[in-house]
Protein backbone atom coordinates (compact mmCIF):
# COMPACT_ATOMS: atom_id res chain seq x y z
CA UNK A 1 0.00 0.00 0.00
CA UNK A 2 1.52 3.10 -1.04
CA UNK A 3 1.37 6.28 1.00
CA UNK A 4 -0.80 8.35 -0.31
CA UNK A 5 -3.64 5.05 -0.59
CA UNK A 6 -2.91 4.69 3.16
CA UNK A 7 -3.61 8.57 3.55
CA UNK A 8 -6.93 8.18 1.52
CA UNK A 9 -7.84 4.88 3.61
CA UNK A 10 -7.53 6.71 7.14
CA UNK A 11 -9.02 9.99 6.00
CA UNK A 12 -12.16 8.08 5.01
CA UNK A 13 -12.21 5.76 7.97
CA UNK A 14 -11.16 9.18 10.32
CA UNK A 15 -14.01 11.00 8.94
CA UNK A 16 -16.50 8.05 9.56
CA UNK A 17 -15.58 7.91 13.56
CA UNK A 18 -15.52 11.80 13.51
CA UNK A 19 -18.83 12.01 12.26
CA UNK A 20 -20.24 9.42 15.28
CA UNK A 21 -18.53 11.81 17.44
CA UNK A 22 -19.65 14.90 16.33
CA UNK A 23 -23.27 13.61 16.70
CA UNK A 24 -22.30 13.18 20.47
CA UNK A 25 -20.98 15.92 21.26
CA UNK A 26 -23.37 18.29 19.57
CA UNK A 27 -26.24 16.08 22.03
CA UNK A 28 -23.59 17.12 24.57
CA UNK A 29 -24.13 20.83 23.50
CA UNK A 30 -27.71 20.81 23.11
CA UNK A 31 -28.42 19.93 26.44
CA UNK A 32 -25.43 22.40 27.97
CA UNK A 33 -26.79 25.21 26.33
CA UNK A 34 -30.08 24.23 27.44
CA UNK A 35 -29.79 23.42 31.05
CA UNK A 36 -25.61 24.39 31.80
CA UNK A 37 -24.88 20.57 32.77
CA UNK A 38 -22.95 18.23 30.94
CA UNK A 39 -25.13 15.11 30.47
CA UNK A 40 -22.64 12.21 31.13
CA UNK A 41 -25.53 9.54 30.29
CA UNK A 42 -24.99 10.82 26.69
CA UNK A 43 -22.83 7.88 25.46
CA UNK A 44 -25.65 5.31 26.69
CA UNK A 45 -28.13 7.14 24.86
CA UNK A 46 -25.57 5.81 21.79
CA UNK A 47 -25.48 2.46 22.98
CA UNK A 48 -29.25 2.14 23.08
CA UNK A 49 -29.95 3.77 19.90
CA UNK A 50 -27.49 0.60 19.01
CA UNK A 51 -28.99 -2.08 20.75
CA UNK A 52 -32.70 -1.05 19.80
CA UNK A 53 -31.46 -0.89 16.39
CA UNK A 54 -29.42 -4.33 16.34
CA UNK A 55 -32.55 -5.80 17.63
CA UNK A 56 -35.12 -4.25 15.16
CA UNK A 57 -32.94 -5.37 12.46
CA UNK A 58 -31.21 -8.53 13.32
CA UNK A 59 -33.74 -10.33 15.81
CA UNK A 60 -37.13 -9.11 13.98
CA UNK A 61 -36.12 -8.86 10.43
CA UNK A 62 -37.18 -5.03 10.02
CA UNK A 63 -35.57 -3.48 7.03
CA UNK A 64 -33.12 -0.61 8.27
CA UNK A 65 -34.31 1.82 6.74
CA UNK A 66 -37.54 1.36 8.49
CA UNK A 67 -35.72 0.48 12.00
CA UNK A 68 -33.61 3.95 12.23
CA UNK A 69 -36.34 6.52 12.14
CA UNK A 70 -38.03 3.93 15.05
CA UNK A 71 -34.71 4.00 16.81
CA UNK A 72 -34.31 7.38 16.67
CA UNK A 73 -38.20 8.26 17.98
CA UNK A 74 -37.79 5.55 20.60
CA UNK A 75 -34.35 7.31 22.42
CA UNK A 76 -36.06 10.57 21.83
CA UNK A 77 -38.74 9.39 23.99
CA UNK A 78 -36.25 7.61 26.33
CA UNK A 79 -34.50 11.06 26.66
CA UNK A 80 -37.81 12.99 27.53
CA UNK A 81 -38.67 10.28 30.11
CA UNK A 82 -34.86 10.88 31.42
CA UNK A 83 -35.71 14.48 31.41
CA UNK A 84 -39.39 13.75 33.37
CA UNK A 85 -38.06 11.04 36.29
CA UNK A 86 -34.29 12.29 37.04
CA UNK A 87 -34.17 15.87 36.37
CA UNK A 88 -37.45 17.41 36.21
CA UNK A 89 -38.04 16.71 39.91
CA UNK A 90 -35.39 18.33 41.48
CA UNK A 91 -36.41 21.83 43.06
CA UNK A 92 -33.85 24.73 42.31
CA UNK A 93 -30.97 22.00 41.48
CA UNK A 94 -27.34 22.78 41.52
CA UNK A 95 -25.26 22.31 38.60
CA UNK A 96 -23.15 19.75 40.64
CA UNK A 97 -26.45 17.53 41.52
CA UNK A 98 -27.50 17.70 38.12
CA UNK A 99 -24.15 16.53 36.94
CA UNK A 100 -23.91 13.68 39.35
CA UNK A 101 -27.50 12.43 38.06
CA UNK A 102 -26.60 12.15 35.00
CA UNK A 103 -23.70 10.50 36.10
CA UNK A 104 -26.30 8.09 37.87
CA UNK A 105 -28.62 7.97 35.01
CA UNK A 106 -25.38 6.57 32.70
CA UNK A 107 -24.75 3.75 35.33
CA UNK A 108 -28.31 3.00 35.96
CA UNK A 109 -28.88 3.04 31.60
CA UNK A 110 -25.56 0.58 31.15
CA UNK A 111 -27.30 -1.94 34.14
CA UNK A 112 -30.53 -2.34 31.99
CA UNK A 113 -28.38 -2.50 28.68
CA UNK A 114 -26.38 -5.48 29.96
CA UNK A 115 -29.98 -6.82 31.73
CA UNK A 116 -31.88 -6.57 28.10
CA UNK A 117 -29.02 -7.43 25.99
CA UNK A 118 -26.40 -9.47 27.75
CA UNK A 119 -22.86 -9.21 28.37
CA UNK A 120 -21.37 -10.12 24.85
CA UNK A 121 -20.80 -7.62 21.97
CA UNK A 122 -23.50 -8.17 19.05
CA UNK A 123 -22.84 -6.91 15.31
CA UNK A 124 -25.53 -5.55 12.63
CA UNK A 125 -25.29 -6.17 8.95
CA UNK A 126 -23.77 -3.76 7.05
CA UNK A 127 -26.34 -1.43 5.62
CA UNK A 128 -25.29 -1.28 2.10
CA UNK A 129 -24.30 -5.33 1.35
CA UNK A 130 -22.10 -4.45 -1.81
CA UNK A 131 -18.02 -5.11 -2.77
CA UNK A 132 -16.07 -1.71 -1.12
CA UNK A 133 -15.10 0.88 -3.44
CA UNK A 134 -11.71 0.22 -4.58
CA UNK A 135 -9.65 4.02 -5.14
CA UNK A 136 -5.88 3.61 -5.51
CA UNK A 137 -5.22 0.92 -3.36
CA UNK A 138 -7.66 2.37 -0.47
CA UNK A 139 -10.63 -0.04 0.28
CA UNK A 140 -13.72 2.22 1.08
CA UNK A 141 -16.76 0.20 2.29
CA UNK A 142 -20.06 2.04 1.39
CA UNK A 143 -21.18 2.24 4.52
CA UNK A 144 -18.52 4.43 5.63
CA UNK A 145 -20.23 7.00 2.63
CA UNK A 146 -23.44 6.23 4.32
CA UNK A 147 -22.59 7.56 7.67
CA UNK A 148 -20.84 11.02 6.26
CA UNK A 149 -23.71 11.71 4.14
CA UNK A 150 -25.74 10.55 7.12
CA UNK A 151 -24.10 13.11 9.34
CA UNK A 152 -24.05 15.71 7.03
CA UNK A 153 -27.47 15.46 6.97
CA UNK A 154 -28.12 15.52 10.24
CA UNK A 155 -26.45 18.69 11.04
CA UNK A 156 -27.73 20.53 7.88
CA UNK A 157 -31.52 19.67 9.57
CA UNK A 158 -29.87 21.01 12.72
CA UNK A 159 -28.28 24.16 11.54
CA UNK A 160 -31.81 24.51 9.73
CA UNK A 161 -33.65 23.94 13.39
CA UNK A 162 -31.48 26.60 15.17
CA UNK A 163 -31.63 29.49 12.36
CA UNK A 164 -34.94 28.84 10.78
CA UNK A 165 -37.63 27.57 12.66
CA UNK A 166 -39.27 29.22 15.80
CA UNK A 167 -38.51 26.64 18.14
CA UNK A 168 -35.08 26.42 17.68
CA UNK A 169 -34.76 30.42 18.24
CA UNK A 170 -36.88 30.13 21.03
CA UNK A 171 -34.43 27.00 22.22
CA UNK A 172 -31.96 29.62 21.59
CA UNK A 173 -33.04 32.07 23.78
CA UNK A 174 -33.88 29.95 26.37
CA UNK A 175 -30.07 29.43 26.78
CA UNK A 176 -28.94 32.62 25.84
CA UNK A 177 -31.63 34.57 28.89
CA UNK A 178 -34.23 32.50 31.11
CA UNK A 179 -35.68 35.01 32.48
CA UNK A 180 -36.12 36.85 29.03
CA UNK A 181 -37.52 33.79 27.36
CA UNK A 182 -39.86 33.34 30.25
CA UNK A 183 -40.90 36.80 29.50
CA UNK A 184 -41.57 36.21 25.58
CA UNK A 185 -44.00 33.22 27.31
CA UNK A 186 -41.55 30.78 26.32
CA UNK A 187 -42.06 27.27 28.14
CA UNK A 188 -38.74 26.90 29.19
CA UNK A 189 -39.29 23.54 31.08
CA UNK A 190 -41.19 22.23 27.62
CA UNK A 191 -38.19 23.60 25.82
CA UNK A 192 -35.34 21.92 28.20
CA UNK A 193 -37.56 18.19 27.81
CA UNK A 194 -37.07 18.76 23.78
CA UNK A 195 -33.30 19.92 24.12
CA UNK A 196 -33.17 16.11 26.29
CA UNK A 197 -35.29 14.22 23.60
CA UNK A 198 -33.13 15.43 20.77
CA UNK A 199 -30.08 15.13 22.13
CA UNK A 200 -30.83 11.31 22.76
CA UNK A 201 -32.34 11.24 19.59
CA UNK A 202 -28.42 12.69 18.04
CA UNK A 203 -27.02 10.03 20.22
CA UNK A 204 -29.14 7.15 18.86
CA UNK A 205 -28.08 8.34 15.35
CA UNK A 206 -24.42 8.46 16.42
CA UNK A 207 -24.81 5.05 17.76
CA UNK A 208 -26.71 3.13 14.76
CA UNK A 209 -23.94 4.81 12.04
CA UNK A 210 -21.31 3.40 14.19
CA UNK A 211 -22.32 -0.15 14.81
CA UNK A 212 -22.78 -1.71 11.16
CA UNK A 213 -18.89 -3.58 10.55
CA UNK A 214 -17.96 -2.50 14.20
CA UNK A 215 -20.52 -4.43 17.14
CA UNK A 216 -21.77 -3.17 20.15
CA UNK A 217 -21.73 -3.82 23.58
CA UNK A 218 -23.15 -2.15 26.72
CA UNK A 219 -20.27 -1.01 29.02
CA UNK A 220 -19.55 0.83 25.35
CA UNK A 221 -21.49 4.33 26.71
CA UNK A 222 -18.50 5.54 28.65
CA UNK A 223 -16.32 5.88 25.26
CA UNK A 224 -18.66 7.16 23.34
CA UNK A 225 -19.31 10.10 26.02
CA UNK A 226 -15.53 10.68 26.74
CA UNK A 227 -14.98 11.16 22.94
CA UNK A 228 -17.85 13.42 22.37
CA UNK A 229 -16.87 15.42 25.45
CA UNK A 230 -13.25 15.69 24.30
CA UNK A 231 -14.34 17.07 20.82
CA UNK A 232 -17.68 19.25 22.49
CA UNK A 233 -14.58 20.75 24.60
CA UNK A 234 -11.91 21.44 22.01
CA UNK A 235 -14.34 22.81 19.70
CA UNK A 236 -15.42 25.35 22.40
CA UNK A 237 -18.62 23.95 25.09
CA UNK A 238 -22.03 24.79 23.30
CA UNK A 239 -20.61 25.79 20.07
CA UNK A 240 -22.06 24.22 17.09
CA UNK A 241 -19.38 25.23 14.64
CA UNK A 242 -16.58 24.39 16.90
CA UNK A 243 -17.96 20.74 17.94
CA UNK A 244 -18.25 20.27 13.69
CA UNK A 245 -15.01 21.54 13.17
CA UNK A 246 -12.73 19.65 16.07
CA UNK A 247 -14.88 16.11 15.31
CA UNK A 248 -13.64 16.23 11.87
CA UNK A 249 -10.14 16.86 13.43
CA UNK A 250 -10.37 14.50 16.36
CA UNK A 251 -11.48 11.76 13.91
CA UNK A 252 -8.50 12.17 11.77
CA UNK A 253 -6.23 12.45 14.31
CA UNK A 254 -7.01 9.50 15.57
CA UNK A 255 -6.82 6.79 12.44
CA UNK A 256 -3.46 9.08 11.42
CA UNK A 257 -1.70 8.63 14.48
CA UNK A 258 -3.12 4.78 14.65
CA UNK A 259 -1.82 4.43 11.31
CA UNK A 260 1.42 6.09 11.44
CA UNK A 261 2.35 5.72 15.23
CA UNK A 262 0.87 2.88 17.41
CA UNK A 263 -2.87 1.73 17.68
CA UNK A 264 -1.59 1.00 21.01
CA UNK A 265 -1.46 4.71 22.21
CA UNK A 266 -4.07 6.28 19.90
CA UNK A 267 -6.15 7.13 22.85
CA UNK A 268 -3.45 8.52 24.67
CA UNK A 269 -2.54 10.51 21.77
CA UNK A 270 -5.99 12.46 21.51
CA UNK A 271 -6.09 12.80 25.08
CA UNK A 272 -2.67 14.61 25.10
CA UNK A 273 -4.33 16.70 21.67
CA UNK A 274 -7.45 17.34 24.54
CA UNK A 275 -4.45 18.83 26.88
CA UNK A 276 -2.88 20.91 24.54
CA UNK A 277 -6.26 22.62 23.54
CA UNK A 278 -6.81 23.28 27.50
CA UNK A 279 -3.40 24.12 28.15
CA UNK A 280 -3.32 27.03 24.61
CA UNK A 281 -7.19 27.81 24.73
CA UNK A 282 -8.96 26.67 27.69
CA UNK A 283 -12.27 27.47 26.33
CA UNK A 284 -11.62 25.52 22.85
CA UNK A 285 -10.83 26.37 19.19
CA UNK A 286 -13.88 28.12 18.72
CA UNK A 287 -15.08 29.23 22.37
CA UNK A 288 -15.45 32.07 23.64
CA UNK A 289 -14.06 32.88 27.19
CA UNK A 290 -17.18 35.13 27.83
CA UNK A 291 -19.18 31.99 27.56
CA UNK A 292 -17.51 29.89 29.49
CA UNK A 293 -17.72 32.13 32.92
CA UNK A 294 -20.90 33.07 32.23
CA UNK A 295 -21.93 28.81 32.80
CA UNK A 296 -22.23 27.54 36.06
CA UNK A 297 -18.96 25.74 36.28
CA UNK B 1 -57.59 47.75 34.78
CA UNK B 2 -54.05 46.51 36.90
CA UNK B 3 -54.43 46.36 40.44
CA UNK B 4 -52.33 45.18 43.11
CA UNK B 5 -53.32 44.75 46.43
CA UNK B 6 -51.13 44.57 49.38
CA UNK B 7 -48.50 42.83 47.83
CA UNK B 8 -45.74 40.81 49.83
CA UNK B 9 -42.69 39.90 47.77
CA UNK B 10 -39.43 37.80 49.08
CA UNK B 11 -36.62 36.86 47.52
CA UNK B 12 -35.60 34.45 48.89
CA UNK B 13 -35.72 34.84 52.16
CA UNK B 14 -35.41 38.33 52.45
CA UNK B 15 -38.82 39.98 52.34
CA UNK B 16 -38.42 42.89 49.49
CA UNK B 17 -42.21 44.14 49.23
CA UNK B 18 -44.13 44.79 52.43
CA UNK B 19 -47.67 45.05 50.94
CA UNK B 20 -47.57 47.05 48.18
CA UNK B 21 -50.69 48.18 46.63
CA UNK B 22 -51.19 50.36 43.61
CA UNK B 23 -53.52 50.56 40.62
CA UNK B 24 -53.32 51.44 36.73
CA UNK B 25 -56.38 52.75 34.27
CA UNK B 26 -57.10 52.23 31.11
CA UNK B 27 -55.08 54.36 29.25
CA UNK B 28 -53.38 55.87 32.12
CA UNK B 29 -49.10 56.53 32.19
CA UNK B 30 -48.67 56.11 36.18
CA UNK B 31 -44.74 55.94 37.18
CA UNK B 32 -43.09 54.38 40.09
CA UNK B 33 -39.79 55.63 41.31
CA UNK B 34 -37.76 55.15 44.40
CA UNK B 35 -33.98 54.86 44.98
CA UNK B 36 -31.83 51.75 44.27
CA UNK B 37 -33.35 48.57 46.72
CA UNK B 38 -36.83 49.86 47.06
CA UNK B 39 -38.36 46.87 45.18
CA UNK B 40 -39.50 48.64 42.03
CA UNK B 41 -37.96 45.98 39.90
CA UNK B 42 -39.56 43.49 42.19
CA UNK B 43 -42.42 44.52 41.71
CA UNK B 44 -42.45 44.24 37.89
CA UNK B 45 -41.12 40.69 38.57
CA UNK B 46 -43.84 39.86 40.53
CA UNK B 47 -47.05 41.49 38.50
CA UNK B 48 -45.12 39.41 35.59
CA UNK B 49 -45.17 36.57 37.40
CA UNK B 50 -41.49 35.63 37.09
CA UNK B 51 -41.00 35.96 40.86
CA UNK B 52 -44.51 34.69 42.70
CA UNK B 53 -45.33 37.06 45.33
CA UNK B 54 -46.09 35.59 49.08
CA UNK B 55 -49.32 37.98 49.88
CA UNK B 56 -51.68 40.05 48.51
CA UNK B 57 -53.38 40.03 44.96
CA UNK B 58 -52.79 41.32 41.60
CA UNK B 59 -55.60 42.15 39.03
CA UNK B 60 -55.80 42.62 35.60
CA UNK B 61 -59.10 43.96 34.73
CA UNK B 62 -61.39 41.37 36.53
CA UNK B 63 -59.14 38.76 36.56
CA UNK B 64 -57.34 37.30 39.31
CA UNK B 65 -53.50 36.86 38.35
CA UNK B 66 -51.45 36.46 40.82
CA UNK B 67 -48.29 34.32 40.76
CA UNK B 68 -49.91 32.93 37.75
CA UNK B 69 -46.66 31.82 35.06
CA UNK B 70 -45.09 34.66 32.96
CA UNK B 71 -46.33 32.64 29.69
CA UNK B 72 -49.97 33.16 30.94
CA UNK B 73 -49.36 36.53 31.88
CA UNK B 74 -48.51 37.49 28.77
CA UNK B 75 -51.52 36.18 26.77
CA UNK B 76 -53.27 38.39 29.13
CA UNK B 77 -51.63 41.04 27.61
CA UNK B 78 -48.96 42.05 30.23
CA UNK B 79 -45.27 42.84 28.68
CA UNK B 80 -42.64 43.79 30.30
CA UNK B 81 -39.50 45.75 29.03
CA UNK B 82 -36.93 44.00 31.52
CA UNK B 83 -34.38 46.38 33.51
CA UNK B 84 -30.60 46.10 31.32
CA UNK B 85 -33.00 45.08 28.54
CA UNK B 86 -32.10 41.23 28.68
CA UNK B 87 -31.82 40.90 24.84
CA UNK B 88 -31.02 37.75 22.93
CA UNK B 89 -27.58 38.27 22.06
CA UNK B 90 -26.60 36.03 19.80
CA UNK B 91 -29.82 36.16 17.78
CA UNK B 92 -30.45 38.97 15.09
CA UNK B 93 -32.92 42.26 15.63
CA UNK B 94 -35.37 40.83 13.29
CA UNK B 95 -35.06 36.97 15.38
CA UNK B 96 -35.70 39.37 18.44
CA UNK B 97 -38.15 41.31 17.73
CA UNK B 98 -40.31 37.74 16.21
CA UNK B 99 -39.69 36.13 19.88
CA UNK B 100 -41.41 38.87 21.29
CA UNK B 101 -44.56 37.75 19.66
CA UNK B 102 -43.89 33.57 20.66
CA UNK B 103 -46.73 33.42 22.44
CA UNK B 104 -48.93 34.64 19.51
CA UNK B 105 -47.01 33.22 16.87
CA UNK B 106 -49.15 30.06 15.64
CA UNK B 107 -52.53 31.91 16.18
CA UNK B 108 -51.54 35.08 14.32
CA UNK B 109 -48.99 34.23 11.77
CA UNK B 110 -50.30 36.18 8.65
CA UNK B 111 -50.25 39.10 11.35
CA UNK B 112 -46.64 39.23 12.22
CA UNK B 113 -44.90 40.53 9.20
CA UNK B 114 -47.38 43.35 9.48
CA UNK B 115 -46.50 43.73 13.44
CA UNK B 116 -42.84 43.63 12.26
CA UNK B 117 -43.54 46.71 9.73
CA UNK B 118 -44.83 48.51 12.49
CA UNK B 119 -42.13 48.01 14.74
CA UNK B 120 -39.74 49.53 11.82
CA UNK B 121 -42.07 52.46 11.31
CA UNK B 122 -42.10 53.10 14.86
CA UNK B 123 -38.11 52.83 15.06
CA UNK B 124 -36.76 52.97 11.65
CA UNK B 125 -32.76 52.46 12.69
CA UNK B 126 -33.78 48.74 13.61
CA UNK B 127 -35.21 47.67 10.23
CA UNK B 128 -31.10 48.59 8.95
CA UNK B 129 -30.26 46.76 11.38
CA UNK B 130 -32.33 44.11 11.16
CA UNK B 131 -30.07 41.45 10.27
CA UNK B 132 -27.15 42.17 12.88
CA UNK B 133 -26.80 40.43 16.45
CA UNK B 134 -28.47 42.21 18.88
CA UNK B 135 -25.53 42.23 20.76
CA UNK B 136 -23.13 44.10 18.52
CA UNK B 137 -25.87 47.01 18.95
CA UNK B 138 -25.26 50.02 20.76
CA UNK B 139 -27.15 50.76 23.72
CA UNK B 140 -29.70 53.13 22.69
CA UNK B 141 -30.43 50.56 20.19
CA UNK B 142 -30.70 47.28 22.15
CA UNK B 143 -32.99 49.32 24.56
CA UNK B 144 -35.27 50.52 20.81
CA UNK B 145 -35.27 46.56 20.69
CA UNK B 146 -36.33 45.55 23.76
CA UNK B 147 -39.16 48.22 23.59
CA UNK B 148 -40.33 46.82 20.36
CA UNK B 149 -39.74 43.40 21.26
CA UNK B 150 -41.97 43.97 24.04
CA UNK B 151 -44.55 45.90 21.60
CA UNK B 152 -44.62 42.61 19.11
CA UNK B 153 -46.33 40.96 21.89
CA UNK B 154 -49.31 43.00 21.86
CA UNK B 155 -49.56 44.64 24.91
CA UNK B 156 -52.70 46.44 26.24
CA UNK B 157 -50.60 47.30 29.54
CA UNK B 158 -46.88 48.10 29.24
CA UNK B 159 -44.25 47.67 31.87
CA UNK B 160 -40.83 49.39 31.66
CA UNK B 161 -38.34 49.31 34.16
CA UNK B 162 -35.53 51.84 33.90
CA UNK B 163 -35.77 52.07 30.19
CA UNK B 164 -33.26 55.19 30.28
CA UNK B 165 -30.99 53.53 32.40
CA UNK B 166 -26.74 54.10 30.68
CA UNK B 167 -28.42 55.68 27.66
CA UNK B 168 -27.62 59.05 25.99
CA UNK B 169 -29.52 61.87 26.55
CA UNK B 170 -31.08 62.38 22.97
CA UNK B 171 -31.74 58.47 22.84
CA UNK B 172 -33.61 59.04 25.64
CA UNK B 173 -35.66 61.65 24.24
CA UNK B 174 -36.29 59.48 21.10
CA UNK B 175 -37.49 56.27 22.82
CA UNK B 176 -39.52 58.98 25.61
CA UNK B 177 -41.35 60.64 22.13
CA UNK B 178 -42.26 56.96 20.90
CA UNK B 179 -43.73 56.02 24.61
CA UNK B 180 -45.00 58.79 24.81
CA UNK B 181 -47.20 58.50 21.08
CA UNK B 182 -48.42 55.13 21.85
CA UNK B 183 -49.80 56.31 24.82
CA UNK B 184 -51.72 58.84 22.99
CA UNK B 185 -53.02 55.99 21.33
CA UNK B 186 -54.40 54.21 24.11
CA UNK B 187 -51.61 52.04 25.50
CA UNK B 188 -51.52 51.70 29.10
CA UNK B 189 -47.85 52.26 30.78
CA UNK B 190 -46.38 51.50 34.01
CA UNK B 191 -42.82 53.30 33.91
CA UNK B 192 -40.05 52.37 36.73
CA UNK B 193 -37.57 55.28 36.81
CA UNK B 194 -35.12 56.36 38.76
CA UNK B 195 -34.67 59.91 36.22
CA UNK B 196 -37.64 61.23 38.26
CA UNK B 197 -37.97 63.90 36.12
CA UNK B 198 -38.44 62.12 32.88
CA UNK B 199 -41.16 59.66 34.65
CA UNK B 200 -42.71 63.23 35.56
CA UNK B 201 -42.47 64.79 32.81
CA UNK B 202 -44.55 60.96 30.98
CA UNK B 203 -46.87 60.59 33.87
CA UNK B 204 -50.00 61.84 35.16
CA UNK B 205 -50.20 59.71 38.43
CA UNK B 206 -46.85 58.37 40.12
CA UNK B 207 -46.05 56.36 43.54
CA UNK B 208 -43.02 56.24 45.73
CA UNK B 209 -41.64 53.10 46.68
CA UNK B 210 -39.14 52.85 49.83
CA UNK B 211 -37.97 50.05 51.18
CA UNK B 212 -40.47 48.19 50.12
CA UNK B 213 -43.69 49.90 50.70
CA UNK B 214 -45.27 52.81 48.80
CA UNK B 215 -44.19 55.96 50.67
CA UNK B 216 -46.70 58.37 48.72
CA UNK B 217 -48.62 58.54 45.92
CA UNK B 218 -50.56 61.22 43.64
CA UNK B 219 -51.01 63.08 40.97
CA UNK B 220 -47.21 64.47 39.35
CA UNK B 221 -47.84 67.82 39.86
CA UNK B 222 -48.35 67.54 43.70
CA UNK B 223 -45.47 64.98 44.02
CA UNK B 224 -43.20 67.68 42.50
CA UNK B 225 -44.63 70.17 45.42
CA UNK B 226 -44.00 67.64 48.15
CA UNK B 227 -40.71 68.75 50.18
CA UNK B 228 -39.63 64.88 50.39
CA UNK B 229 -39.94 64.52 46.96
CA UNK B 230 -38.35 67.39 45.95
CA UNK B 231 -35.31 66.95 48.01
CA UNK B 232 -34.61 63.24 47.65
CA UNK B 233 -35.64 62.76 44.14
CA UNK B 234 -35.37 66.21 42.26
CA UNK B 235 -32.13 67.34 43.64
CA UNK B 236 -33.83 70.75 44.21
CA UNK B 237 -34.32 73.20 47.92
CA UNK B 238 -31.64 71.43 50.04
CA UNK B 239 -31.49 75.45 51.06
CA UNK B 240 -35.39 75.20 51.75
CA UNK B 241 -35.38 72.27 53.54
CA UNK B 242 -32.68 72.22 55.51
CA UNK B 243 -32.24 75.55 56.66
Amino acid sequence: MSLLSQIIQFTFSGLANGGTYILVALGLNIIYNATGIINFAQGEFAVFGSFIMITLCMAWGIPAPVAFPITVLALAGIGALFHRTAIAPLKKPSVITMVIITIGGSIFMRGVAMLIWGKYPQRLDPFIDAPPIRFMDAIIKWDTLLVLVIVALVVAALYWFFEKTVTGKAMRACAENREAALLMGINVDRIVLLSFALSAALGAVAGVVYTPGASMEYGRGPYFGLRGFEVAIIGGLGNSVGAVLAGILIGLFETFSAGFLSPTYKEAITLALLLLVLFVKPSGILGKAEVARLKDF
Amino acid sequence: MLKVQSLSTNYGNLRVLHGVSLHVSEGEAVALIGANGAGKSTLMKSITGLLPPRKGTIQLFDENITAMAPARVIRRGIALVPEGRKLFATLTVQDNLMLGAYHRYAADRAQLDTDLERIYEIFPRLKERRAQLAGTLSGGEQQMVAVGRALMARPRLLLLDEPSMGLAPTIIEEIFAVLGDLQKQGLTLLLVEQNVRLAFAMARRAYVLETGRVALQGPVDELMANKEVKRAYLGKGYKEVWE
